[in-house]
């Protein structure tokens, strides 16, 4: 199978605390990967890792053929790896539009860059608000503005960063709905996500960290009948 | 979409009749000290526009920036005194030099955020201000005279008559005008903007934020020496003392945060009013040392208060400023 990003015994401390140890996996081009984990597992700070927010205490990762453990985000953003964040981070004196547009620049002239920011913004269903400010829209609408300004830097590998947190039951059938869509134009998704009726549901694979360390990964059924997963989550102590 | 047409007509009506008043004001000015402000506008105007791209579009708030003003003065003064140069050629080499240096600087400056780089910035131009000062071959503290009265004016710059050179400064900041709106609504314009509004996030869509940040800080540096390089030959004098103050710095983010971050016009809007706001309280105060810089204080405190977007803020469709106006008026008559 082609693998589009490769992380291999990933480790990245603060000071003295080991946010993630020795972790390796691989993700597949066009299947959708589910990271899950407790919290302080260290999803967030492998997620930053992987896009170039800061770089690896030790070990590498390979997007597509290259190492990028030392590059800047900014330029692994270029190389088409898009991310939300799990706070979202919006241009708030800007227009949805605008923020949108910001990120279609990134592979785009002006002109085209306006164009296809229109579309991104309708394809996320934002537009109603596309002249209205980031600041004023709802925590809900500003995480599909996050995967509007992902989208529009075309990314081959998306990360997606809970996405779900805080959505109704309705609101996260369209959200899923969304990832799926997204996934069948041929774009590779890494997800962390806490619902996991979403990740067991739309995930081809599924990777557990817990206390920074890989525990294990595997298909959903694999991954949700194994012990040390339950025990992980419940609380207990097999290891 | 309409809406932003709308704008850019708003833009153009207002570009063109400000140049046409401008074409005419000085039949219209017949005293020498009006005339004389209005040049100074717009030095500070092209001040302005220069320092709204790293303090009002990338919000990289420099207070610093007199620093490129008296190099661009300088460059112009030791050109015509030891070279004999045209302040037309060595004002290229004022703003090459000005985009150097802030190369240079910008490198570590533009590391820092918030209140650091507005200190860091601060710093440096004190420091360049011993320089000048303790610097012989600069001028020292006696700094240069380079009266010219040899070459024609058009070489020289230094015009007899105070007209000419306003028509000199009108075409420059016009260029400078539709400079700014060009770059206004570019790539560079809403990377700027995506970088003030937050940086991390600018990251992530691709946006080399450290490139875009120090080729703000040189546009500014090399606009703002160019300023400096058009008020040198309007005084014929440069001195450390009235060319590198701290509050010359200062004034420059003013006429910016007075007339409106990050806007075209403001930039204008700014200096015009604040220079005629400081010139005509020291004349008309002249009497009582001091006084006019407490007239200025109150008015600079009025503007903050009531258009906290910049005086810009006024000619905005739903202009926030005068409504406020009116219902802090309500307000007060109601508790009262």
């Amino acid at each position: 199978m082609d693998t589009i990003l490769q992380i291999k015994n990933a480790t990245k401390r603060f000071g003295g605390l080991v946010a993630n140890q020795d972790v390796s996996f691989d993700v597949e081009r066009h299947k959708i990967v589910g990271i899950v984990g407790p919290n302080g597992a260290g999803k967030t700070t492998l997620f930053n890792s992987i896009s170039g927010a800061h770089s690896l205490t030790s070990g590498s990762i390979i997007f597509d053929g290259t190492d990028i453990t030392k590059k800047k985000s900014f330029d692994i953003c270029k190389m088409g790896m898009g991310r939300t964040f799990q706070i979202p981070q919006s241009l708030n004196e800007m227009t949805v539009w605008e923020n949108v547009l910001v990120a279609s620049l990134c592979r785009h002239k002006m002109a085209d860059a306006k164009v296809r920011a229109e579309e991104v913004v309708e394809e996320v269903g934002l537009k109603e608000f596309s002249n209205s400010l980031a600041l004023n829209l709802t925590v809900l609408q500003k995480k599909r503005l996050e995967i509007a300004r992902a989208m529009a830097t075309e990314p081959k590998l998306l990360l997606l960063d809970e996405t779900m947190a805080g959505l109704s039951g309705v609101e996260r059938q369209e959200a899923t709905e969304l990832i799926r869509e997204i996934n069948q134009k041929g774009i590779t998704i890494l997800m962390i996500e806490h619902v996991m009726e979403i990740v067991m549901n739309v995930s081809d694979k599924v990777v557990v960290l817990n206390s920074g360390k890989l525990l294990m990964e595997g298909t959903p059924s694999e991954v949700a009948s194994n012990e040390e997963v339950i025990s992980a989550y419940l609380g207990g102590a097999t290891w | 979409m309409i809406k932003r047409l709308k704008n850019n007509r708003i833009f153009w009506i207002g570009y063109v009749v400000c140049l046409v008043v401008g074409i005419l004001l000085p039949k219209v000015i017949t005293s020498n000290f009006a005339m004389n402000t209005v040049v100074l506008s717009l030095i500070w105007s092209i001040m302005g526009i220069g320092w709204n791209f790293i303090g009002g579009y990338a919000g990289q708030v420099s207070n610093g920036h007199a620093l490129y003003y008296a190099l661009g003065a300088y460059a112009v003064a030791i050109g015509a005194n030891s070279f004999g140069l045209s302040p037309w050629v060595s004002m290229w080499i004022g703003m090459a030099i000005s985009a150097a240096i802030a190369f240079v600087l910008g490198k570590p400056l533009l590391r820092l955020n918030g209140a650091y780089f507005l200190i860091a910035t601060m710093a440096v131009a004190e420091c360049a201000r011993v320089v000048f000062l303790n610097m012989p071959s600069l001028g020292g503290a006696t700094g240069i005279m380079f009266l010219d009265k040899t070459h024609s004016q058009w070489y020289s710059l230094q015009f007899k008559n105070k007209e000419t050179f306003f028509y000199v400064l009108l075409a420059i900041t016009a260029l400078l005008v539709l400079l700014s709106k060009y770059l206004d609504k570019s790539k560079f314009g809403y990377y700027l903007r995506a970088i003030k509004a937050n940086e991390t996030s600018a990251q992530s869509a691709g946006i080399n934020t450290p490139y875009y940040k120090i080729l703000a800080y040189m546009l500014s540096a090399v606009i703002v020496s160019l300023a400096g390089s058009l008020y040198a030959p309007f005084v014929t004098y440069v001195d450390p003392y009235t060319l590198l103050p701290l509050d010359k710095s200062t004034m420059i983010c003013l006429v910016v945060v007075m007339g409106g971050l990050g806007t075209v016009a403001g930039p204008i809007l700014g200096a015009f009013v604040m220079t005629f706001i400081s010139e005509y309280a020291r004349a008309i105060f002249s009497e009582y040392s001091g006084l006019n810089m407490l007239v200025y204080g109150i008015l600079v405190i009025f503007i903050v208060l009531y258009m906290p977007g910049g005086i810009i803020s006024l000619f905005r469709k739903n202009g926030k400023a005068v409504t406020r106006i009116f219902s802090l008026r309500k307000s007060k008559g109601g508790t009262e």
